[in-house]
């Protein structure tokens, strides 16, 4: 028998007790191989069942960008190069985060196996949603600068800033994701509730219109600025192309990021030790 | 670094849920009254204890056999001691690096190829990816599924995906291993190789935990034991008395109404375990059979079939045979475990006739007899000269 495996170096001290949300996730960000490899396989496995591999992955920002941009462009008056920038954009924020949600509502349970054979560092399969949702970011990438470039109008102040914009992006999707993947554990069919949800959250939000059109002081204004996606597109989108961010958003964020933050430390805490026994 | 676990008062209280029983008489006859009750009624939430204050040690070098009947807690056990389940009470200390070999079949990703998944299930081992790039050739060997390297892992068979994830699981040394039942399964060439690789591992490893029902097993492999009964601890102590008192158990279920305990049919009460020490001529076409055959629970049984050649020759004139030394080797309650017995072969006249590829199969009766005794060296000798 080829036993090359009496490497006792290599045999890693797996499962230390349960720690805290930011000591696993330091220790899941230092070892990445895990959640990194099982993400990239489920976008390799999700294009080689067709035979266009990895452009359909693309198809849904083309739709978008193109397809509902087109179509509302023309019904609003506007030119097309200008509304498709503005969808393009909100789109690729609104898709990242939603597909963060939605995908970590159900993570646990599609990990299922992995937690039970005792790889319980669950903030690997929370950080395997975000890279998940990160390539669907990087599927919209080449839709969106075909956009801008035929927008012309781009302000560079804003293109540097959108490197922030999306860091703080993801400090809000890895506590929306520590959370949700704990209450959908918990209810499998909170999953369920959110892609149904998220239909009418994307009609919501200023995406394939302009939030002008809805002021601050009517009902449907105030809806539009109780939801959050709003505030990210407009914080993300606005800079770029010299839309105007109302301060509010800047307010709106910044408690909804410590907020959630502390929730999510608490919620993990509290609550991650109960997922293997609902799953 | 040495390897131990230690339980003080190990609780574990978990959330259950249940389905109201509804009284028959308001229900609609039939199957559609189930439906419509499935259909709408939630499910109530209860706790439930499945682990009740459990307390013990395990040393460097211990082999520990955990019995117990069907939900008593031995896998949840296993669970809480691989750290899946966190204990709602008392304190849980393992020093090593532990593996279970619970479930292997699972934890492949269906659509990716068998050298991807070799990949996947490592790193959720915790291994390097630099160190399994070395380690694939081996476990492709080991599993016998280097053809299908490429192949995607939906298309291979229940049996190599079990292979599989038997070789990646084994493919290192850890301190502890922890198992439910014995693995391996899969046609008798990769039931040699696994049975190599398994002592082999089990001989490696400073603690081991096996939770089974097979006594031969336990007995051979063991050194220790602990009995679960209802989530609580009723016996710790060497893997015989341990054996005697899960036996004595099991007599007292039976004796209280087999017929309501389910624990006593389906764990594995028909499958016998023992031994075939000699065969004799005692005639033309009749042979003699003798050795020793008890089931799980301890219970003789007087089916026996010789299988020779693929023809199946059920054994007639049994007689007992006291064997006080089986009965020790076991921890049994009983020494009326030893058989003689008579089986006629029409057409072969002496044992140097009969081919080498015979097995005795025991069971409840001639019929259902199905599971193969241990052969001895002597019968082996006797027998496939001509």
């Amino acid at each position: 028998m080829t036993d090359a495996q009496d490497v006792q170096k290599n045999v890693p001290i797996k499962h230390s007790a349960r720690g805290g949300f930011w000591q696993e996730l330091a220790i899941s960000l230092r070892n990445p191989e895990f959640w990194a490899m099982s993400s990239w396989l489920d976008i390799l496995v999700r294009a080689r069942k067709s035979r266009l591999g990895i452009l359909w992955l693309m198809a849904p920002a083309l739709v978008y960008v193109y397809g509902l941009g087109f179509f509302f462009a023309s019904m609003q008056g506007q030119p097309l190069a200008k509304f498709a920038a503005h969808v393009g954009l909100g789109a690729m924020v609104f898709r990242t985060l939603m597909s963060t949600i939605v995908g970590s509502a159900n993570v646990f349970i599609a990990s299922q196996s992995f937690i039970m054979d005792g790889h319980v560092r669950l903030t690997d399969y929370l950080l395997q949603s975000l890279a998940k949702s990160f390539f669907d970011f990087c599927m919209y990438l080449p839709i969106v600068v075909i956009a801008l470039v035929t927008f012309r109008q781009v302000d560079p102040v804003g293109l540097l800033l959108a490197p922030f914009t999306l860091a703080l992006l993801y400090v809000n999707a890895l506590w929306i994701s520590a959370v949700f993947s704990l209450i959908g554990a918990r209810f499998a069919d909170f999953g369920q509730l959110l892609s149904n949800a998220s239909v009418f959250l994307f009609l919501l939000t200023p995406i394939i219109w302009y939030p002008d059109m809805m002021p601050a002081d009517s009902t449907r204004g105030q809806l539009m600025r109780f939801n959050p996606f709003y505030h990210f597109v407009s914080l993300f989108r606005g800079p770029i192309l010299g839309e105007p961010v109302e301060p509010m958003t800047y307010w709106f964020l910044g408690v909804m990021t410590v907020g959630g933050l502390v929730l999510a430390t608490f919620a993990y805490r509290r609550y991650a030790r109960f997922v293997p026994l609902w799953i | 670094m040495s390897a131990r676990i230690k339980a003080t008062g190990l609780t574990l209280d978990v959330p259950i849920f249940l389905q109201r029983e509804r009284e028959p008489e308001h229900e609609g006859k039939g199957w559609a009254g189930i439906f419509r009750g499935a259909a709408f009624d939630p499910p109530r939430r209860r706790l439930t204890r499945l682990l009740d204050d459990l307390n013990f040690d395990v040393q460097e070098g211990d082999r520990l056999a955990i019995l117990g009947r069907n939900g008593a807690g031995k896998s949840t056990l296993l669970r809480v001691l691989n750290r899946v389940y966190q204990p709602t009470s008392g304190s849980l200390q393992v020093e090593g690096s532990c593996q279970a070999l619970l479930n292997m079949s699972l934890g492949f990703n269906g659509e990716a190829t068998v050298r991807e998944n070799i990949f996947l299930r490592g790193v959720a081992m915790g291994l390097r990816s630099s160190f399994l790039a070395d380690q694939v050739e081996p476990i492709l060997d080991f599993s016998g599924l280097r053809a299908k390297v490429g192949h995607r892992l939906r298309t291979l068979s229940a049996g190599q995906k079990m292979r599989l994830g038997f070789a990646i699981s084994t493919s290192i040394q850890h301190d502890i291993m922890l198992m439910d039942e014995w693995v391996g399964a899969g046609d008798s060439d990769f039931m040699a190789k696994a049975k190599e690789r398994m002592q082999n591992r089990v001989g490696g490893s400073k603690i081991v935990v096996l939770a089974s029902h097979s006594m031969g097993l336990l007995r051979d492999i063991c050194n220790k034991g602990i009995v679960l009964e209802g989530g609580r601890l009723v016996y710790a102590g060497d893997v015989m008395g341990s054996l005697k008192f899960y036996q004595g158990l099991m007599a007292r279920v039976r004796a209280a109404g087999d017929a309501q305990d389910e624990g006593v049919e389906d764990s594995g009460a028909g499958a016998p375990f023992g031994a075939f020490e000699e065969i004799r001529a005692e005639g033309p076409g009749r042979f003699l059979v003798r050795g020793w055959m008890v089931d799980n629970h301890g219970v003789a049984h007087e089916g026996l079939v010789l299988e020779v050649d693929g023809g199946r020759y059920p054994a007639h004139g049994f007689e007992r045979v006291m064997r006080p030394d089986v009965m020790r080797h076991f921890g049994l309650s009983s020494d009326a475990c030893g058989f003689l017995a008579r089986v006629d072969i029409p057409g072969l006249s002496s044992l140097a006739e009969m081919p080498a590829g015979l097995r005795l199969l025991g069971g409840v009766d001639t019929e259902s007899a199905d599971a193969e005794l241990r052969i001895a060296p002597a019968v082996r000798a006797a027998v496939g000269r001509g």
